[in-house]
């Protein structure tokens, strides 16, 4: 948008807020798509693909476009950004939760969220609006209501599915993290190990066992394919198992099958 | 509104203030589904983009036609606008926004209606 002319940047969202003409509408998004990209950028490498960051930000533009009231004395870019910042930590936090402690679970503050995230874990996928409108003693039509004034969306999955298809629940990663490192003794054992292993080895020890990441992420920061990260991290764990045999428990069935002794990884 | 077990239809003047009417139909029906929030949220947005983009152009005196029919396990959704002719070139925001949550739609001409056509199933559940 230029012009030499005195152009009140307002009013085509009070034309829009008048109309509803999508188009007016899209012109806005259009005119202020670089934030959307922007912010896609600020939370890349975080686990989720940069373009479906760019997405999760433009639909958010498209509900600021909506909600923003021309007269509240707030620039729309500012509005914007508030509602994609929000936006995209909430993707990246119901992302993480995916595979760590559910702690964040506990800051849950909307009802239906909340138990949205209880159905979806309990589930194993997410719910239904039947089912989350039995669980929260409601119904369908006030289950959507909230969705209506709120605009809340599904956290992520809770699972993980590695290259080979297979689906690991994130309890199983859970426990076998309280398992391997909860004890003392372990962790000066699992130091005297990890030492001995090379370094991209240990990086992608800890990025898998401590940061707790997907295979998918690890592959992205180090470099490789995803396969010959998931070959590559069961080569180190048959490797860690070979040394000592007593914590078994470190290792667990969700990285190295049974028998999987002979996994190997390319040099 | 008219409805039934297989089907509900909708007839609204093609004013696209009016479009929050369809968005509210298409999340009800959606429920009888096992659908997420999410993908209502996308189907939310799907049939307000086709809609509006149904009655671009059209003068106030127009009408949009839409049909909601549960088929099996997928809700199927078309729009008509009688006499609208050829859709205007839709805007890039709108093709993006369709194809993050409407893919496969179609959108075009039957005679001299605009007509467009939108098929949405639920992600499979268990496995």
């Amino acid at each position: 948008m230029s012009g030499g002319d005195t152009v009140d940047p307002l009013q085509i969202f009070r034309d829009y807020r008048a109309t509803g003409d999508r188009r007016l509408r899209n012109d806005i998004v259009e005119d202020h798509r670089h934030l959307a990209d922007r912010f896609a950028r600020r939370y890349r490498s975080r686990g989720i693909p940069v373009d479906d960051l760019r997405q999760t930000a433009l639909l958010a533009m498209v509900r600021a476009v909506d909600r923003f009231d021309p007269e509240q004395g707030v620039t729309f870019a500012t509005f914007a950004s508030r509602t994609m910042d929000g936006e995209l930590k909430r993707t990246l936090r119901d992302k993480a939760w995916a595979v760590r402690p559910p702690r964040a679970a506990q800051e849950r503050h909307l009802a239906l969220r909340k138990r949205e995230e209880e159905l979806t874990h309990r589930l194993g996928r997410a719910p239904s609006i039947a089912e989350l409108a039995g669980a929260l003693d409601a119904t369908v039509d006030e289950v959507l209501e909230a969705v209506e004034a709120g605009g809340a969306r599904t956290a992520g999955g809770i699972t993980r599915t590695n290259d080979d298809g297979s689906v690991v629940d994130a309890d199983d990663l859970l426990s076998v993290s309280d398992i391997g490192f909860g004890r003392t003794d372990d962790r000066l054992l699992v130091a005297q190990l990890l030492d001995q292993l090379d370094e991209r080895s240990r990086e992608v020890i800890r990025l898998r066992f401590f940061e707790r990441l997907g295979q998918d992420e690890i592959a992205q920061r180090i470099g490789v394919s995803q396969s010959y990260l998931s070959r590559l991290l069961r080569k180190i764990l048959v490797d860690l198992r070979s040394r000592i045999g007593e914590l078994d428990g470190i290792v667990g069935d969700d990285d190295v099958e049974p028998g999987d002794d002979r996994s190997t990884a390319a040099p | 509104m008219r409805t039934d077990h297989r089907h509900a239809e909708l007839r609204l003047p093609a004013d696209p203030r009016l479009l929050r009417v369809a968005r509210v139909a298409v999340a009800s029906l959606a429920a009888e589904l096992p659908f997420t929030l999410q993908d209502i949220e996308d189907l939310r947005i799907a049939v307000d983009e086709l809609a509006a983009a149904a009655i671009d152009g059209c003068g106030p005196d127009s009408t949009l036609d839409l049909r909601f029919e549960v088929d099996g396990q997928e809700l199927v959704v078309t729009g008509r606008v009688e006499g609208a002719g050829e859709p205007p070139p839709m805007h890039p925001v709108a093709i993006d926004l369709l194809g993050l949550v409407a893919a496969g739609h179609e959108i075009g001409i039957d005679g001299d209606d605009r007509v467009f056509r939108f098929t949405k199933r639920p992600p499979t559940t268990g496995s």
